[in-house]
């Protein structure tokens, strides 16, 4: 190289290339081989441009900066009259195949006359300020009438760098600072509604703005945080990058580190400022003021245009709308900014090939603060470059996530559903194995390849045309479409074929192979109401749950995690190619408390005394009373929830809707009715809580009993009874005259203890509380609470109701003194672990040991009462029977109760109801003792449900 | 080119205006007694030499030394004051008085005065003294000239930096001065004849537009502020004046201080006036700019904290926790959760293990409440337990199920309530 070419700035020329291809590049990438092409042309006329300028003599440029001045004002004028407008605003001139950008031209000229004015030593300051503002104000109105915010903003940078570079005195600046100062609140009513909405979401953070101009920001973080440090490192880049909006002009920054890695960011950033430093630089080598301006202020320029792009593609700025300097698509910017270093490049040369004309020493008027600013310009490009690398060490794996996330549709695979079991794991809720399977299309993704569609059509038995048609006729932003249901080995057939864009989905079929005998115990699945909806908020469209019984109680427990097959959109929202697949996770079992043998028992029992009372209820529960395990929970009239499918069998839903008895409830829990004499286990633990009567005294009692001009009369005329023998033969008149003497409250507040007229707390949804009602809720509700209230309150009448479940319960605190809660539910899991089910807490009667007169009662009913029916079990139990009268049944009908446990460690405590007459079949003793047998035949086999943790 | 002085508003200019249409005629062979001269110390201080300046200057100093001994009367040592240029550029030697030029230039015999550059060795033989004394200040203002072309300290001998080659010629040659002159001209005769014509005439036109013509007897240009026609002053001169005119105003330090805080207050009161008489607009301006920064979809929810991942989803043999309330659950009461551990199947019995974070999502502040245990057995995929947790009281909670063992993952949040804000 001759003297003459080592006056080249290479490096500066060589910086600017950099940019310049990897901005080909990047373009090349995301906006095809002819924009990319034409960008380059415009490269190529830039470079031809610079290589003039740089030999051009100082004349010449000052020649050349007021050419392009004038012409960018004649330009800028004619954009208001021909130029071609976009997004609201009027900025180029259409000259065919090409478009140009007059103010891209007007920043060069605008540079160039600046360092001109200002650095012109024979004019007093007040006239090269003047002139400069004048000079400047002109493009800067006529770029801000297009409109266009951001070039001008650079404009007013630009000038107010030169005036600061150009040693203009502080008297002249500081005046113009106060005055942007007073104008400043006024800008934003200024803007335009897209520039209050891009400054709008930089105040507001991206995070805030996500579906306005913070989406340019959101996926500009994402670009930088999914990439490599050579490349994207991720698949699917193409469709990544379709994400991100200009991306080959404003976020050409973030685009060029999505496409070829953090790397070739840091590559532009350093060449940025390679480039601003030389430029800086040429400024101490120029020989006059003039070019030492023009060098400085293209310095400043490139840089805050830098600072300004880099800093909105991370989101630390507005996303301004600015272009970074020679990486962005635009040929007039290309052109200028390269024509610009250029000139620069020849005023450097110029200032060392005719050093001898500079001035030196301290006579030398330079730039000021050019390596101050050039130095903040540094910092914050290294600042933001650091932030950007923080941002995908630190928040990678996020945006990856989230760039992952929106270009993902998915559709949902349902997970099977647990299985329910008794508690020896014999099924009482399943699945149907093999049933049939959907066949789900993608149609954009499955159209694409013909080959395939002809071959889905041959396995699903249909003409390629039909399926064809089906495909092409929804939406091609239609994610799945069913095109067939096929038998399970057709289905696995599909499978097996593996075509793009093809799933198969098993159709969800639950079985009850119990039927009738849990139905409404069990409860059924069904696709998700309203009213799961707002159950379950987080539950997809569709989704299968319980909707009743154990099934709706268990949900959460039972419903698995449903899988998913996800697609690929493009930003239009059209599936191109099939994402990742996750399979569904099935729901875990559900082991019940019931032994499926005592259940067979019961229900058949108390069917066969309802058989005659088809419009009657019958309920029966038989529960551990150390535990609240329920070991058997029969509901007459019941229904078989297979039924509801699917397919739902619509007759049978019909016919269920409208039949006696109300089928799907399930009376033990949600049925309340009088408890009759069974209540007199109640007030005779009242008797020993709030002593009235000796147990053991004799109380005279007779045919009735008259208090104020009203006779309650018993069941059967007795003599005088002690406590056990009242209750053995449920002596109406003793009880009568107990109550009175209790009073209501001490029968009440014992009675509450107990657990009467609450929620037992049974495992499954809507239990019925019953009634237990106080003179003070008997008035408040409107009623009237009498002396004779307190008398039939005695035997389980007046304003009382309870479930089988609540008389059980107290039942078994008698015999135990101990108050549980029943539960269904023992563990949940698979064969591999087993976890136990929380258990409330029982709670401790405190008065457990003053009950034993009680506990004879019932034996004494079993042994010599009302309960001998169960007398020759082979384990001694205690009893209580019970007729209540109920408003609710016809004259001739009752709520006929028994309810016993063994008298001594009772390990079941079994309580029955049926309505009607009560005699023959209809009598609830039968139920109870056939359960007991069995239970004692069985005993063992029945408590052993095989190992469960406690966890 | 050609040099014009054109007097500015109350100080003087100096314009050099390039011209390409003249070019510079040749160097007369003897400058007339009138022409401008100046000599090397002064070109020093005005301006910074390039390499190939400096290679031409120091190319013709030496072989304007050879011409010298040539004559048979060597100077006896020189300094940069002695080193002419004419108003041609070419460079001369000379004493006080006397003339000895290079090149083209005719040698004037040098009466026997001394310089800054004499050595004060008296020589054994008077000749060769003063001879040697002129190859040492040649080696003395050639690595100079090297030196300041490269903007490197004056150290004769040192070694050139590389990023010139005509520097590195020129401090190359300075290494042989110690011995064969002839030798040292032979090195930088070349790229001096290559660009010699340019360089002389770029310092003939500084010599032009700098220097005063050279009276015969005169004393050497020292001031060249001084020289300037017109009456030009330097700028201690002006700062001198600028200060002498400002005393004069009686502006003292206190004076300006006091004058720019008044312009701080006057520019506050206006902003205030601004506030006061367009608040409203300004408000509603800025009203608008936050309303414009937020989503249009975006909904009315409240500003609870989001829910932070305090473990992964999966790690290790966990390749997933599922975490669901069985019933709606409410702060400060019971929930029962179901725990789904999915587990990676191994031939052995593991332990899985877990507790539960509550986080605030209104203050931030997190609980851990314990969870508990069960054992797989092998070949198990998956552990699914019930568990009850007593929620604590708060606005807005997140309950995550966090598993110990086999590996740390967590779960999704449970939001407590389901919809809640702070």
């Amino acid at each position: 190289m001759g003297a003459r070419g080592r006056h080249l700035d290479v490096v500066a020329v060589l910086a600017a290339l950099v940019v310049v291809g990897i901005g080909v590049a990047n373009i090349w990438a995301v906006a095809g081989y002819g924009l990319a092409v034409r960008q380059a042309a415009f490269a190529l006329t830039g470079v031809a441009l610079l290589a003039v300028l740089w030999r051009a003599r100082l004349r010449v440029l000052t020649v050349l900066g007021w050419a392009c001045y004038a012409s960018a004002l004649v330009f800028l004028v004619a954009v208001r009259f021909v130029g071609s407008s976009a997004n609201g605003a009027t900025r180029w001139i259409d000259l065919g195949a090409l478009t140009f950008q007059p103010s891209e031209l007007a920043k060069l000229g605008v540079l160039l006359v600046l360092a001109q004015v200002l650095g012109a030593a024979e004019h007093a300051w007040w006239r090269r300020f003047a002139l400069a503002v004048l000079l400047a104000g002109v493009p800067i109105v006529l770029t801000l009438a297009q409109p266009d915010l951001s070039t001008c903003s650079l404009l007013v940078a630009l000038t107010v760098a030169m005036l600061v570079l150009g040693r203009v005195p502080a008297r002249f600046l500081l005046p113009v600072l106060g005055a942007a100062t007073l104008a400043a609140p006024m800008v934003v009513g200024l803007l335009r509604p897209y520039q209050l909405t891009r400054l709008g979401s930089f105040v507001a953070g991206s995070h805030e703005s996500a579906s306005d101009a913070g989406w340019a920001v959101t996926q500009a973080r994402i670009a930088v945080g999914s990439s490599g440090l050579f490349g994207a490192g991720q698949p699917l880049t193409d469709l990544r990058a379709q994400y991100l909006p200009e991306r080959h002009t404003d976020l050409a920054v973030a685009s060029v580190v999505e496409q070829f890695g953090l790397l070739a960011g840091a590559a532009v950033v350093l060449a940025a400022l390679v480039l601003v430093w030389r430029l800086a630089l040429a400024a101490r080598a120029a020989r006059g003021m003039p070019g030492a301006l023009a060098a400085a202020g293209l310095a400043v320029l490139v840089g805050v245009e830098s600072v300004v792009s880099l800093g909105g593609n991370l989101g630390l700025l507005p996303l301004a709308g600015v272009p970074f300097p020679l990486l962005s698509y635009g040929g007039t910017a290309l052109v200028v900014h390269l024509a610009a270093v250029g000139v620069v490049v020849g005023v450097r040369r110029d200032g060392i090939r005719r050093r001898l004309w500079a001035q030196a020493g301290s006579r030398a008027r330079r730039p000021r603060w050019v390596q101050v600013a050039t130095g903040f310009i540094t910092a914050l490009l290294l600042g933001f470059a650091s932030y950007g690398w923080q941002v995908r060490a630190t928040d990678g794996p996020t945006l990856v996530a989230a760039g992952v996330d929106q270009m993902s549709r998915c559709f949902r695979l349902p997970a099977p559903r647990g299985q329910i079991t008794d508690r020896h794991g014999a099924p009482l809720a399943t699945n149907v194995d093999g049933g049939p399977a959907k066949v789900i299309a993608v149609p954009a993704v499955l159209l694409a390849d013909p080959t395939a569609v002809t071959k889905l059509a041959t396995l699903t038995g249909q003409p390629a045309a039909a399926l064809r048609a089906t495909l092409a006729a929804v939406p091609p932003t239609t994610l799945a479409v069913p095109v067939a249901e096929l038998p399970a080995p057709a289905a696995a057939s599909v499978t097996k074929a593996a075509l793009p864009g093809v799933g198969v989905v098993a159709v969800a079929r639950r079985s009850y192979p119990a039927g009738a005998l849990l139905g409404s115990a069990l409860g059924f699945t069904g696709v998700a109401t309203p009213a799961e909806q707002q159950r379950w908020p987080a539950l997809p469209l569709g989704e299968v749950v319980g909707r009743a019984g154990l099934e709706q109680q268990y949900d959460a427990v039972l419903r698995g995690v449903d899988g998913e097959q996800c697609v690929y959109v493009n930003p239009l929202g059209q599936p191109v190619a099939m994402g990742p697949h996750t399979d569904p996770v099935p729901g875990a079992n559900l082991r019940l408390s019931l032994d499926l043998g005592m259940q067979r028992v019961l229900t058949a029992s108390l069917v066969t005394a309802m058989r005659s009372q088809p419009k009657r209820i019958g309920a029966a529960v038989a529960l551990d009373p150390r535990t609240g395990q329920v070991l058997a929970l029969a509901s007459v009239p019941n229904f078989d929830n297979n039924i509801y499918g699917p397919p739902a069998d619509n007759a049978a839903l019909s016919k269920l809707a409208s039949a006696p008895g109300s089928p799907m409830r399930e009376h033990s829990a949600q049925s309340a009715v009088p408890p009759g004499s069974t209540f007199k286990l109640v007030v005779a633990t009242a008797n020993q809580l709030h002593p009235r009567f000796p147990p053991d005294q004799a109380i005279p009692t007779g045919a009735s009993y008259t208090l104020g001009g009203h006779t309650f009369n018993n069941w059967k005329p007795m003599g005088p009874m002690d406590l056990a023998q009242a209750l053995a033969w449920s002596n109406d008149v003793y009880f009568y005259k107990l109550a009175t003497a209790l009073g209501p409250d001490a029968m009440i507040s014992t009675a509450r203890t107990l657990g009467v007229g609450q929620r037992a707390g049974i495992d499954l949804p809507s239990e019925a509380q019953g009634y237990l009602g106080s003179p003070a809720t008997v008035g408040e509700d409107g009623g009237t609470w009498y002396p004779g209230s307190t008398v039939i309150l005695g035997i389980g009448q007046g304003y009382l109701t309870t479930t089988p479940l609540q008389v059980a319960r107290w039942t078994g605190a008698v015999e135990t003194g101990r108050l549980v809660t029943p539960r269904l539910g023992l563990a949940t899991g698979t064969d591999h672990a087993w976890a136990a089910l929380p258990e409330p807490p029982a709670t401790q009667l405190p008065f457990a040991a003053a009950l034993q007169p009680v506990r004879d009662g019932l034996r004494a009913a079993v042994t010599g009462g009302t309960a001998g029916r169960l007398a020759d079990l082979p384990v001694p139990v205690g009893a209580k029977t019970g007729t209540a009268q109920d408003g609710a049944l016809p004259s001739d009908s009752y709520d006929n109760w028994v309810t016993a446990a063994p008298t001594q460690d009772p390990s079941l405590v079994v309580t029955v109801l049926t309505q009607g007459p009560g005699e023959g079949e209809n009598n609830p003793g039968p139920a109870a003792h056939d359960l007991f047998a069995y239970y004692f035949a069985h005993q063992a086999e029945i408590h052993d449900s095989g190992p469960v943790q406690r966890p | 080119m050609h040099v014009q002085y054109k007097p500015g508003p109350g100080r003087t200019r100096l314009r050099l205006r390039p011209s390409t249409s003249t070019p510079v005629a040749p160097p007369p062979a003897t400058p007339p007694p009138s022409s401008p001269r100046l000599n090397l110390r002064l070109l020093n201080r005005l301006t910074l030499l390039t390499p190939e300046q400096a290679l031409v200057i120091g190319a013709e100093l030496v072989d304007a030394v050879l011409a010298r001994h040539a004559t048979g009367v060597p100077l006896d040592g020189f300094g940069a004051e002695h080193v002419w240029f004419g108003a041609d550029g070419a460079v001369s030697l000379e004493r006080p008085g006397p003339v000895c030029a290079a090149g083209r230039s005719t040698t004037v015999e040098v009466p026997g005065q001394r310089g800054p550059g004499h050595t004060a060795k008296e020589p054994t033989s008077p000749e060769h003294a003063a001879t040697q004394a002129d190859l040492r200040s040649t080696r003395a203002l050639l690595a100079g000239l090297a030196a300041r072309a490269t903007h490197q300290p004056e150290r004769p001998g040192a070694e050139a930096p590389e990023v010139s080659g005509a520097a590195l010629d020129l401090a190359s040659v300075t290494t042989l001065l110690d011995g064969d002159l002839g030798a040292a001209a032979a090195r930088l005769r070349p790229t001096a004849a290559e660009v010699g014509p340019s360089v002389r005439a770029e310092l003939a036109a500084l010599i032009a537009a700098t220097a005063t013509p050279a009276q015969p007897g005169s004393a050497p240009v020292t001031r060249p502020d001084a020289a300037r026609p017109g009456g030009g002053r330097g700028p201690r001169d002006r700062l001198a004046g600028i200060l002498r005119r400002e005393a004069e105003r009686g502006w003292t330090a206190l004076a300006r201080l006091g004058r720019w805080a008044l312009a701080l207050v006057v520019l506050l009161a206006v902003l205030a006036l601004e506030v006061f008489l367009l608040g409203d607009r300004i408000s509603a301006d800025l009203a608008a700019l936050r309303a414009a920064g937020q989503s249009s979809d975006r909904g009315a929810g409240g500003a609870a904290e989001p829910v932070a991942a305090v473990a992964p989803r999966t790690e290790g043999a966990v390749t997933g926790v599922d975490l669901r309330a069985l019933a709606r659950c409410a702060p400060g009461g019971d929930c029962q959760l179901r725990v789904l551990v999915r587990l990676v199947p191994e031939p052995v019995a593991r332990r899985v293990q877990w507790h539960y974070v509550v986080l605030d999502r209104c203050s931030g502040s997190t609980q851990r409440v314990d969870g508990g245990s069960v054992t797989v057995a092998p070949g198990g995929r998956e552990a699914a337990v019930v568990g009850q947790l007593s929620v604590p009281a708060g606005r807005a909670l997140a309950v995550t199920a966090v598993v110990e063992e086999p590996a740390r993952a967590a779960s999704a949040a449970v939001l407590v309530p389901a919809e809640a804000g702070c």
